[in-house]
């Protein structure tokens, strides 16, 4: 799979959801041949229409510390706060940094005396590794940490962020739900006030903040793996997908919160753990992982099949979508490599295994590139009309109809479509 | 025009893309995510079922019909990459007259036009992976394939011929131009609408047009009959519909139509360039027209 573009670092992507803008932050956990331990966050202009590959930042920052997560959240209607939004990291100190990308941009902001760096939060002792903006009110900013502590901020006022009260039932507290070491957290889709995070111990923990306690906790029943990320599903919500790094159990689990006792199905495909997942904002039936078997998988959650996928030469540890253009991601790799890439150009190819003489497996691609098994949901018209001789007009609407299958319960969407002339 | 409409099921097992009917209005072809093309017969209000078409491995997007000058031909696009001219031997015998070449295009191809046929049969084929092919149909019956020089980053999603005869030149007295025209206009993923004219050096782009801030959906050349100066429609997955008209001394004006707040989907204009109908992602299809006074109004269907 040919990167559309790339940036030569290890580093965790994040695109603004206001314009084409990617930032990347160094990577916490690797370090060059030339043992550099600096840190840095840069902002890149998406400009798909010049044919160079490589991506010229248009603005760059020191960073305190390397990152574990960064994320860009949407800008309020508040006309003080920041024009592109914040971007926050949450870096391997145990610190969470707000930068005013803007400002980033402004190349006059020096002479300003104008600092990205809006503000250092210092409330985590460990790595923070769990770091999403709500997706309904992009003033809430929730992180969580190596040291097991989950907190919510209010970045309203970008310079002095407040923090809510501590959730109870967390660490330290009787009946202790979190435990381990957060890995990830994420928003509900649907619902403003529900969070899930994961932790090292394997389980995931509901949030209801509401109540400002878990709702709900749940584990796999049969092993001990790790959880490594997680995704709620767009467009049901009581779904998520838990991945783990473990490599004993490298599959990604679906749960549905309604029946928490054992997983709803898996998609097995990945060798060794995941490390990283994206939910399609454009499309709900396509999920990106990727892994330590240094692999991109692209998923149909409906069918669970593997719709495309290719490899980089070291662990791919991060996946984002853009939520702006469909079909764009960009993923991450240990191999010194951010690269962008557009699903569009992605084909799906027969994959031979062999099984060499020390039992080891080599997967070749042989033949031709063959077309994806699946259209992507943003291509599909699904309404049209067009003028015939004379003044005639047909057009065709989509009608969305559901059966329900008597023999499993599942749900089949059946698309069939009116014609008029 | 459209009052008594006759509504029938599509028969298709998935969403349909597209619908056209050929030069006469008697046949009516549909494309479906169920990879069929599929051929009606339309008397009034009653239709008939012709034929199933299968050769496409993915979902055809678009069809398009030959002028029936060049026999009875329809063709069709597909996210398998693939383009594919159809042919009708004896009555309701499709063959398959040509499948484009696999490394042809890299991507889906979104959509595809025949261009006037006065250029002779050539079909324009739009692509996701940006690029636009042109395959024309030679006299010793093999088809040839060119590019555009350029196309559009991130993807092209859809292309329009412009008329052959240029606007006013049946009504003129001056003879303007001495062949018919060779121009067409392409949109993208690049939120632009790009024009492009073939000269004494081949293709060229002459104009790129913004105005839209996402994914340009569809966009459709006038034809010429009853409209004074060249005009294009184009509408956008940001809801905007504009209508570019070209200026004696070049260059082109935008008028927005209508802001929809939804994607939309299809802009097609009638036989006569006077109305234009546009369809929208609230499964709407509205028909607009220009007033006297230069603003577009939509009108009761």
């Amino acid at each position: 799979m040919p990167y559309i573009k790339q940036i030569e670092r290890s580093a965790i992507g994040a695109f603004c959801p206001h314009a084409p803008f990617l930032a990347a932050g160094t990577v916490a956990g690797a370090i060059d041949i030339s043992f550099s331990t600096s840190s840095v966050l840069e902002v890149f202009p998406l400009d798909f229409a010049s044919g160079s590959e490589a991506l010229v930042p248009c603005g760059s920052i020191a960073a305190p510390e390397r990152f574990n997560r960064l994320a860009w959240g949407q800008h309020l209607a508040d006309p003080s706060f920041p024009q592109l939004g914040l971007l926050a990291g949450g870096l391997a100190d145990g610190s969470v940094c707000l930068w005013d990308p803007s400002i980033l941009l402004d190349p006059s902001a020096k002479e300003q005396h104008r600092v990205p760096l809006l503000a250092k939060m210092q409330k985590h002792t460990g790595a923070v590794k769990g770091l999403e903006f709500n997706s309904f009110s992009p003033n809430l900013l929730a992180s969580g940490a190596a040291d097991s502590d989950l907190c919510i901020w209010d970045v309203a006022k970008p310079a002095t962020p407040s923090l809510y009260p501590a959730l109870k039932g967390g660490a330290g507290a009787p009946g202790q739900a979190v435990g381990g070491e957060i890995t990830y957290l994420a928003w509900n889709k649907k619902v403003q006030h529900i969070l899930a995070s994961c932790s090292t111990n394997g389980t995931t923990v509901v949030w209801d903040l509401k109540r400002q306690k878990p709702v709900i906790s749940f584990r796999d029943p049969n092993s001990q793996r790790r959880a490594s990320a997680i995704q709620w599903n767009p467009d049901i919500a009581t779904q998520l997908i838990v991945a783990s790094d473990d490599d004993r159990s490298p599959t990604l689990q679906m749960w549905d919160l309604r029946n928490s006792v054992s997983p709803l199905k898996e998609f097995v495909g990945h060798h060794k753990g995941v490390l990283s997942m994206a939910w399609s904002p454009h499309d709900s039936s396509l999920l990106l992982s990727s892994g330590k078997d240094n692999r991109t998988i692209c998923w149909d959650v409906h069918s669970g099949d593997i719709v495309c996928e290719f490899s980089a030469a070291n662990w791919n540890f991060d996946v984002q979508w853009s939520p702006t253009i469909p079909g764009i991601f960009a993923t991450s790799s240990f191999d010194g490599k951010l690269g962008v890439c557009n699903l569009a150009n992605c084909t799906g190819s027969k994959v031979t295994e062999t099984v060499n003489a020390d039992f080891t497996v080599t997967h070749s691609v042989v033949g031709d590139a063959t077309p994806l098994a699946k259209a992507p949901a943003w291509m599909k018209r699904p309404v049209g009309a067009t003028f015939g001789f004379g003044g005639r007009l047909v057009s065709f609407t989509t009608n969305r109809t559901q059966h329900t299958d008597p023999a499993t319960g599942a749900i089949r969407v059946q698309d069939s479509a009116v014609l008029s002339v | 025009m459209t009052g008594n409409l006759a509504q029938f099921e599509s028969g298709h097992t998935d969403m349909v893309h597209d619908a056209q009917l050929d030069y006469y209005g008697r046949r009516l072809a549909t494309c479906s995510s169920d990879r069929t093309v599929k051929v009606f017969d339309i008397v009034g209000d009653h239709h008939t079922h012709l034929a199933d078409l299968r050769g496409h491995e993915g979902p055809v997007w678009q069809v398009c019909w030959g002028h029936p000058k060049f026999g009875s031909i329809l063709a069709s696009c597909s996210f398998d990459h693939r383009v594919i001219v159809w042919k009708e031997g004896q009555s309701n015998q499709w063959q398959q007259a040509y499948i484009t070449p696999s490394n042809l295009h890299t991507a889906s191809v979104n959509s595809i036009c025949f261009a006037p046929y006065e250029l002779g049969l050539i079909l324009a084929c739009a692509s996701s992976d940006g690029s636009v092919s042109l395959l024309e149909y030679k006299a010793d019956g093999t088809w040839e394939t060119n590019k555009l020089p350029a196309g559009h980053s991130v993807g092209c999603t859809a292309v329009s011929w412009a008329p052959a005869h240029a606007p006013g030149s049946l009504v003129s007295s001056k003879q303007q131009q001495a062949g018919p025209v060779k121009r067409l206009v392409t949109a993208g993923c690049d939120n632009l609408v790009k024009v492009w004219k073939y000269g004494e050096l081949g293709w060229s782009e002459e104009e790129s047009l913004t105005g839209h801030n996402d994914w340009v959906r569809d966009v459709a050349w006038a034809p010429s009959l009853g409209l004074p100066k060249n005009t294009i429609a184009s509408a956008g997955q940001d809801g905007q519909v504009f209508v570019w008209s070209e200026r004696e001394k070049g260059g082109w004006d935008r008028k927005l139509v209508h802001d929809f707040k939804v994607p939309v989907w299809r802009v097609s204009w009638s036989t006569t360039g006077s109305i234009l109908a546009v369809s929208d992602g609230n499964n709407a299809v509205t028909l607009w027209k220009e007033s006297m006074d230069g603003e577009w109004q939509q009108i009761q269907q």
